[in-house]
């Protein structure tokens, strides 16, 4: 790990004025990936802002249209809160199953989401849900958020402050897990409402991405066999020593299969 | 893939503590099955560089991993032991080979006797997969 300088940010205001100031300057939320990285020294900070003394970053509130998620909440605590298990079951239980029970405890929703790490759970939902990113700046639509390998439409000093999922009819999520890291080698969310079904894939390529010919087939048949012979083609996603991609895009067919059975109970 | 059920009777000779006995046995079936079917050392073939390099891509396997052992000993009193107690070693029988081979026969691929070669398991065992589906 290099040195740098630690500081804890009262505000949200507080952090940004240091970030604007700084360019090396970085903003740590849970640092299950900071952290990791800095010891790795593949990231050196020269600032790390924490965020975890500013109380309004963190907490969930929901009501029959929508489930608002604060950037500093634990995945723990959305796993276990019962609004969120009311509203959004399959955003509970993707939180449930983020890494592993310290992971859990520490990381967080907006961490996540800035991070886009191209395995990271948070991101298909944010995706399939049609969620909204708050920021101190602006409101950005899923669908404008994330950009590719660990990019996101932030700009530089912008900080997420929330999350807003719409509640939809039915969700589920089904994920491949590395048996290593417990990133998702592919997971699938799946999600229908008012406006039509939305299909994300996250760890098979560079960033989530969308799939619009199951969207297109679960919108005219909400059932298993609409997706079952969809093939996603393989070029242009991840190949690693964990899965090539021919497998990865064969597995992107099985967990929506099986995201939309889930769905279904 | 998943390992439902592991059952080991080893004689350990004359036991002492039954407890430690057993702690030792269920580490040494841990790291049979991960020697077996996660655990595996990777070099980028350009660089060099070990890309297994953290537990984020070395598969240690960790407790929710394997089942819950069932486990028994028999106890026959070893006659050429210097300790005249009829000791025998205890538990790193599982390790060195035992364990490991018999998880590579339940994973149905008997050919990979290598700690290095549980990624390849890995990959046979999706290639199949892939085959049934077809």
């Amino acid at each position: 790990m290099y040195s740098f300088n630690y500081q804890k940010a009262k505000s949200v205001a507080d952090a940004a004025k240091v970030l604007a100031k700084d360019g090396d300057a970085t903003l740590l939320a849970g640092g299950q990936s900071l952290i990791a990285a800095m010891k790795l020294r593949l990231a050196h900070p020269s600032e790390v802002i924490d965020l975890g003394a500013i109380k309004e970053l963190s907490g969930i509130k929901a009501d029959s249209k929508a489930v608002a998620i604060g950037a500093m909440t634990r995945h723990a605590e959305v796993a276990s809160s019962a609004a969120v298990n009311k509203a959004i079951p399959a955003l509970a239980s993707l939180a449930a199953g983020i890494g592993d029970r310290m992971v859990r405890n520490m990381g967080t929703i907006g961490g996540s989401l800035a991070n886009n790490d191209p395995a990271a759970d948070y991101p298909a939902a944010v995706l399939a849900l049609g969620a909204t990113v708050v920021t101190n700046k602006r409101k950005i639509a899923a669908d404008e958020f994330f950009k590719g390998m660990y990019e996101t439409a932030l700009q530089k000093g912008e900080i997420i402050t929330s999350v807003s999922f719409p509640v939809p009819k039915r969700a589920a999520y089904m994920k491949f897990k590395n048996p290593a890291s417990r990133y998702a080698i592919v997971g699938v969310f799946v999600a229908e409402s008012g406006t039509g079904v939305r299909v994300a894939v996250t760890g098979a390529g560079p960033s989530v991405f969308r799939v619009a010919a199951m969207e297109k087939a679960l919108a005219a048949k909400f059932a298993p066999e609409s997706v079952a012979n969809i093939a996603v083609p393989e070029k242009g996603l991840n190949s690693d020593l964990h899965a090539k991609a021919d497998y990865r895009a064969h597995l992107i067919t099985v967990m929506a299969r099986r995201a939309v059975e889930a769905a279904m109970k | 893939m998943s390992i439902v059920n592991f059952t080991a009777v080893d004689d350990f000779g004359k036991i002492i503590n039954p407890m430690i006995v057993e702690g030792q046995v269920h580490g040494g079936l841990t790291q049979g099955i991960g020697q077996a079917l996660t655990e595996g050392c990777h070099y980028d073939k350009e660089s060099g560089q070990l890309v297994t390099g953290s537990y984020l891509d070395y598969c240690m396997p960790r407790a929710d991993d394997v089942p819950a052992f069932k486990v028994g000993t028999k106890e026959t009193p070893c006659t050429h032991n210097p300790s005249g107690e009829g000791l025998r070693r205890g538990g790193r029988d599982r390790r060195s080979g035992r364990g490991d081979e018999r998880a590579h026969r339940r994973a149905g691929s008997s050919r990979h006797r290598d700690a290095g070669d549980a990624a390849e398991n890995l990959r046979a065992c999706q290639e199949s997969k892939m085959k049934k589906a077809a």
